[in-house]
């Protein structure tokens, strides 16, 4: 019987190769779009490397100072990060480091600009850098404000050409790092990883960081189990009350908690007036699947007008069948497996297209180190909703045709 | 004849409403699109204020500010021999501090309520005198900034012409103060005497903000290099170069700065180059959007051929029985061009009446109203050739019915 359905739908579909070409474009088209932004979110929600821990990991990057006439939302500092977020229960490892900042190297007269974070050592333990040469810094290293680098290999090339780097020192912002490994690049959307140069955050110029609350700093809470988050929140809220105030004179308490990536990214887009409130995520995913909703309905309506048209060319074809006894489901079936089938070719004709548009956009530099790639994941998102697209936009034909009165049909329909 | 045409596409209404809803959309689509280039390209029209070609940020970082006096007034003396190093360099002609350079996005602003208790947000610049020729900016009444501004017993300020309008409208703003209100439209005084500003000279619109972003509000006050209780040390400088200057002075520049402040920070920026990456940042998305909507009605143009395409088919008989009853083949064409017509223009007075919902209702207010007018025309003048089109070839079908045989089918 499928095979039968298929066949028809086949020869409908090769019957009218102007519709056909324009469902395809549209449905190819909608497609497209939708997977090369379900690519960009996957990337920067799912645990990719170096991230590999991000579905247990808590991010404290923004957090907020207030007092009666001043506000300072941002990222926080190191004195509150070391003094009031350490030994968290379920927090298995802790990493403190900076946010990237710019930095100047000149190479024979030319400025080669990189972004430099300075970090603890449970920085490469909570992230998985894929080590090309050399090794990360380590715990004494650290302790000793040790002046070494670790370097990206396209900021290796850079600084140094053809030669090795690891062992040779370069000049950072007016500061000389040794270099001691060398690192695959990382895509800027993998956001707490993403740098060229890391060095120790005791090699900084001076040591007022220790002591400051707000300021160029963030952390990473690896977390035993997903399960733990609400708990640690629920303590990293009640520790708030107790900060010390550095300037309680303009400021009296500080916002904001340990995140998500999802919840950070919520709420960036959303723009929260409260950090201590947990970011509204469903809002975000039901805003974002509005969207896509609201992109699809131009295609829909296109592919709906077209089946439409296609229906009302073969009344007389339904007619017969009603007349011979088929029954409306088996009908309904014959056009929606026709528009499923058309939404199929479209959604893999444009998950080819994406796959290169991807490609364009990783090879443009427009995201820096971006490796976007059409995973498992992305193609089911894609089939998925391209099946979707084609029952929506099937569904309302095939009812309509459901109700053709089969003697009106049989005389050559309702003109 | 128009309401021939209605009666008409109203007896197909069901599958006149898809043709009607999707042209609607399509139209709100380009409405959104053109809405943002208008609204660029106004902005671009403007003169912008100053110069961007060989002009130089150079933001510092400072380890200790705090409240310390002591430590500020050390900051303000560091930041006074930077000053004159950087002028010192021949590849120099001018430099002045300024907080954030043009194109980085960041701005400072100084927010004041009038005495109609409407808030009055402006660009909040403190500069030495030299910065009149770094920018360089066009003096169009009174006076610029001048040596000793920063000791006398109040504040000079230099505004922007649509500031002063904004403040004084019509009136001539130099000689008066400033004079600021609390929300209830109460005088509020500034604390220090000496912090009372009064302008004294109006410069032509400053878009330190960029060629595709609104004109601010913008004001000029002095600098103090010498009283650190007036001033704090600044962060930013920008540097006139002259012309020519390679990039390779940026590290003897560097150098020559960390010489005078070795535990300060140094990053140097081109202004020209900024404004290369502010460029990209808001005309790539337009562009991809752009292209995006450019797809969107292509497909609907061609969806809209098709049905079309099947609407005369499917109406043989009837076109048929018209040319046997005397109707030529305009008449015939126009027939069904005029359908179309009547339909897109229906589709469109409704897609201008929601869009233009937007400025009605103030929900976009930072952009000006006629933008959006702009737009919708736009939008009609791209949407209603591009329709037609659609329906020439259906349209051509129609008059090449033969009357005998049509009406012969039944």
């Amino acid at each position: 019987m499928w095979i039968h359905v298929f066949k028809i739908a086949y020869k409908v579909l090769l019957r009218r190769k102007f519709f056909t070409f324009v469902s395809l474009f549209g449905t190819g088209l909608t497609i497209l779009v939708l997977v090369v932004v379900a690519a960009m979110l996957d990337d920067l929600l799912a645990p990719r490397a170096p991230e590999v821990h991000l579905d247990r990991t808590l991010q404290v990057s923004r957090m907020a100072m207030r007092g009666e006439q001043r506000e300072w939302t941002g990222s926080p500092g190191f004195g509150f990060l070391d003094r009031y977020c350490r030994d968290l229960p379920h927090v298995t490892t802790m990493s403190i480091f900076t946010v990237g900042q710019d930095v100047a190297t000149f190479v024979a007269g030319e400025k080669i600009v990189s972004q430099l974070r300075r970090t603890d050592a449970a920085y490469w333990r909570i992230l998985d850098f894929d080590f090309l040469d050399g090794r990360p810094f380590g715990e004494s290293e650290v302790t000793d404000g040790a002046p070494v680098a670790v370097l990206t290999s396209s900021a290796a090339r850079r600084i140094f050409r053809d030669r090795d780097p690891v062992g040779a020192s370069f000049d950072a912002g007016g500061q000389t790092l040794r270099v001691i490994g060398v690192v695959r690049d990382v895509p800027f959307f993998r956001s707490s990883a993403y740098a060229d140069i890391w060095a120790p955050y005791t090699t900084a110029a001076t040591e007022d960081y220790r002591t400051r609350l707000m300021g160029g700093f963030q952390a990473l809470l690896l977390v035993d189990s997903r399960a733990r988050f609400d708990e640690i929140r629920a303590e990293f809220a009640s520790r708030l009350p107790h900060v010390e105030m550095t300037d309680p004179e303009h400021y009296d308490r500080m916002d904001g908690g340990p995140w998500t990536r999802l919840e950070e990214v919520a709420s960036e887009v959303a723009g929260t007036s409260d950090e201590s409130e947990r970011p509204r995520t469903g809002w975000f995913l039901g805003a974002l699947g509005l969207l896509a909703l609201l992109f699809m309905l131009l295609p829909a309506i296109n592919l709906v007008n077209m089946t439409m048209s296609r229906i009302f060319e073969r009344v007389s074809e339904i007619g017969v069948r009603k007349a011979f006894g088929a029954s409306t489901g088996q009908l309904v079936a014959q056009f929606v497996m026709e528009n499923v089938l058309l939404s199929v070719v479209g959604g893999l004709i444009g998950l080819g297209l994406a796959f290169w548009v991807l490609h364009l956009i990783n090879a443009s530099g427009w995201i820096p180190n971006a490796d976007l790639v059409v995973n498992y994941r992305v193609v089911s998102y894609g089939l998925l909703l391209s099946m979707f697209f084609g029952v929506l936009s099937g569904a309302y034909p095939a009812w309509r045709m459901a109700r053709l009165d089969p003697v009106q049909s049989l005389r050559g329909g309702e003109r | 004849m128009i309401g021939h045409y209605c009666r008409v596409v109203w007896n197909r209404k069901r599958a006149n409403a898809l043709i009607l809803i999707e042209v609607l959309v399509s139209f709100l689509v380009l409405c959104v699109v053109f809405s943002i280039a208008v609204h660029y390209a106004e902005n671009w029209r403007r003169p912008l204020g100053f110069q961007y070609r060989d002009l130089w940020s150079v933001t510092v970082r400072i380890p200790d500010r705090g409240s310390d006096p002591l430590v500020e007034a050390r900051n303000l003396e560091t930041s006074r021999a930077l000053l004159a190093a950087l002028r010192g360099s021949p590849e120099v002609e001018s430099a002045t501090p300024a907080p954030n350079a043009p194109y980085s996005g960041n701005v400072s602003r100084s927010g004041i309520y009038l005495a109609d208790r409407k808030l009055v947000q402006f660009l909040y610049t403190p500069v030495v005198p030299g910065a009149i020729e770094v920018y360089p900016l066009e003096l169009v009444a009174g006076r610029w900034l001048q040596p000793g501004d920063d000791v006398l017993d109040y504040t000079p300020i230099v505004i922007s012409q649509n500031l002063a309008r904004r403040i004084f409208g019509r009136e001539d703003p130099l000689g008066r103060p400033i004079e600021e209100f609390d929300e209830q439209g109460q005088p509020r005084p500034r604390p220090e005497a000496w912090q009372q500003r009064k302008v004294v000279g109006v410069v032509k619109d400053f878009r330190k903000t960029g060629e595709l972003s609104d004109t601010p509000y913008a004001a000029f006050v002095p600098q103090s290099m010498a009283d650190a209780t007036r001033s704090a040390a600044p962060w930013s400088y920008l540097v006139r170069l002259r012309p020519g200057t390679s990039g390779a002075f940026e590290e003897s520049l560097l150098r020559s700065l960390r010489s005078v402040g070795p535990t300060w920070q140094f990053e140097i920026k081109s202004v020209a180059r900024m404004r290369a990456s502010y460029l990209k940042a808001r005309l790539l998305p337009l562009l991809i959007g752009a292209t995006i909507a450019g797809f969107l009605v292509l497909m609907v143009g061609m969806g809209l051929l098709g049905v079309l395409w099947q609407n005369v088919s499917g109406r043989t008989q009837e076109i048929g029985l018209r040319r046997a009853l005397g109707a030529t083949r305009e008449q015939v064409r126009a027939q069904i061009l005029g359908e179309l017509v009547t339909l897109t223009l229906l589709a469109l007075g409704l897609g201008v009446v929601l869009f233009l919902q937007v400025p009605l209702l103030g929900l976009v207010p930072f952009v000006e109203p006629q933008v959006f007018g702009l737009a919708a025309l736009a939008a009609v003048v791209a949407i209603l050739p591009f329709v037609l089109l659609c329906g020439l070839y259906p349209g051509w079908l129609a008059t090449a019915v033969d009357p005998a045989r049509a009406l012969q089918y039944e």
